[in-house]
């Protein structure tokens, strides 16, 4: 007899899941996403000094964008609340069975004022990154992607926007960009393959909805104190609240 | 930056010690455009006159003559002389400057990365932080540590101001490549070498505004780096490290 046809089956059986992978991704069903985690970052301690930026000397051009007013570093900025600013929070685990509509669109990093706008944003994967230049000034782009592939481009005063596509997953740490020009510009942006992410703003606070129930751990990152993360449970209808505080205790 | 239009010689020299190398560099030049002008017609000269034509034939034996053997021996000692005639100068010259000692200098230290140049004044307390390797980041680009307090009102800015007349001592480091830190009208060069820190100085004659460009390619970005160069009156120098003292903030506190 022969075995050949036994043999390809067996071997069929035990390749294709693994070949697949992805078998068991549902599309997203929106009716699900009845949860909320909401949440903030507190900041405690002695605030770091961020020393205030003199553009004019490199670039004229840029210090004449602020009428003599300098700015100071985002790295670490504290809200007159006590939380933490540019905080990147994300669900880390908990929704890897679904698979997401993409929003309509591209990310934006835009350069005015020799400053990136915003500093850390997140994406999702399969978007692009649209680096648009505002200034009257030159810019060089650097993406020092880990994941991704990174880029190097130039862009003089009204150049088209730099278009970026982001194929991966990119959040742990989120993809550093830097000018090659203006050494005080620096921006963060992490791509994620789902839509459950959120940057604190001048309230410190965050809100990740239309989740559906289950657990999530929750990662929080901070481009100088680094990530935290929490676990939690979340069922229908329901509403968490988490609380993060930097820097962490050693 | 409203750094001047050189044209077709030497850019404006405003430092002390600028003029002996002006000299050197015209001597050298004109001395050259005399050997080249007087080179080039003699090649001129014996291509027309050792044409090939009829009735010539060429020979490949060395001429034995005696007046072209002491010729060429008189050439060549003549440029040895001349060589050591411009060389001994110009290294006395850069040996005399190096090692006198200025009196009451203002101390610069600056530090190179690509592509900019980032100038360290101590504060009021006229002494500067500590600084380190470790402790470069984006938000401290002068390399301070942020738990000493003599650093705090130091000032780091991406412009090099001076006083006029007075000796000024900068402390070149580099965070990441070899720069060459190089303000013309200055006729300073020094290579700025990572891990090691070299000092130089220098006094300036002249207000003005220039610029400090870097003379080594460095990277993608290297003609971009440059940085504003401020010669200015003892008074309204004092006046700028007020100014800048002010944008600290720490009278606020």
């Amino acid at each position: 007899m022969d075995k050949r046809p036994i043999l390809v089956a067996a071997c069929l059986v035990v390749l294709l899941p693994a070949m697949g992978g992805s078998e068991d991704v549902k599309p997203w069903d929106p009716a699900l996403g009845t949860a909320t985690i909401t949440g903030s970052v507190k900041f405690e301690g002695k605030k770091p000094r961020m020393r205030p930026i003199d553009m004019a000397g490199a670039d004229e051009k840029c210090a004449e964008l602020h009428g003599g007013k300098r700015l100071k570093p985002e790295t670490v900025v504290v809200n007159d609340n006590g939380t933490l600013r540019n905080v990147f929070v994300w669900v880390k685990k908990g929704v890897e069975g679904w698979s997401f509509p993409l929003p309509e669109g591209n990310a934006l990093l835009n350069q005015k004022g020799c400053w990136y706008l915003p500093h850390v944003q997140g994406m999702r994967k399969g978007q692009s990154l649209a680096v648009r230049t505002s200034d009257p000034t030159a810019h060089n782009v650097h993406g020092y992607a880990k994941v991704n592939r990174p880029f190097n481009r130039s862009q003089p005063p009204g150049a088209a926007d730099i278009m970026i596509q982001m194929r991966r997953d990119e959040a742990g740490p989120p993809m550093k960009v830097k000018c090659d020009i203006h050494p005080w510009m620096n921006a963060f942006v992490a791509v994620v393959d789902h839509p459950y992410f959120a940057v604190t703003g001048p309230d410190g606070s965050f809100e990740l909805a239309n989740l559906p129930p289950g657990t999530y751990t929750i990662e929080v990152w901070h481009e100088k104190y680094d990530v935290m993360e929490q676990t939690v449970t979340i069922a229908d209808n329901e509403s968490q609240t988490l609380e993060f505080t930097y820097p962490k205790k050693k | 930056m409203n750094e001047p239009q050189y044209g077709w010689w030497l850019p404006p020299n405003v430092s002390v010690s600028g003029d002996e190398v002006d000299n050197l560099l015209n001597i050298i030049h004109w001395f050259m455009l005399v050997l080249f002008v007087g080179w080039s017609i003699f090649i001129v000269y014996c291509l027309v006159r050792f044409r090939q034509r009829p009735g010539h034939v060429a020979i490949y034996e060395p001429i034995k003559a005696a007046f072209s053997k002491w010729l060429e021996v008189g050439v060549g000692v003549a440029e040895v002389v001349v060589l050591i005639a411009l060389a001994m100068p110009a290294w006395a010259a850069i040996k005399n400057i190096n090692s006198q000692t200025p009196t009451d200098p203002l101390i610069v230290r600056v530090v190179a990365e690509q592509f900019k140049w980032l100038f360290h004044y101590p504060g009021r307390d006229g002494e500067f932080g500590r600084t380190g390797a470790e402790f470069f980041s984006d938000d401290n680009p002068a390399g301070l540590d942020p738990d000493d307090d003599v650093g705090v009102d130091d000032i780091t800015v991406r412009g090099l101001h001076i006083p006029v007349g007075r000796p000024v001592i900068v402390r070149l480091n580099s965070k990441d490549v070899i720069h060459s830190f190089k303000i013309p009208v200055m006729r300073l060069t020094q290579d700025v070498v990572p891990g090691m820190e070299i000092a130089v100085w220098m006094q300036a004659k002249d207000t003005g505004k220039f610029q400090v460009g870097c003379a080594q390619l460095c990277g993608i970005g290297h003609y971009e780096m440059k940085a504003d160069f401020v010669i200015e009156s003892p008074k309204d120098f004092q006046k700028w490290l007020d100014e800048e003292h002010a944008y600290l903030g720490l009278d606020d506190e």
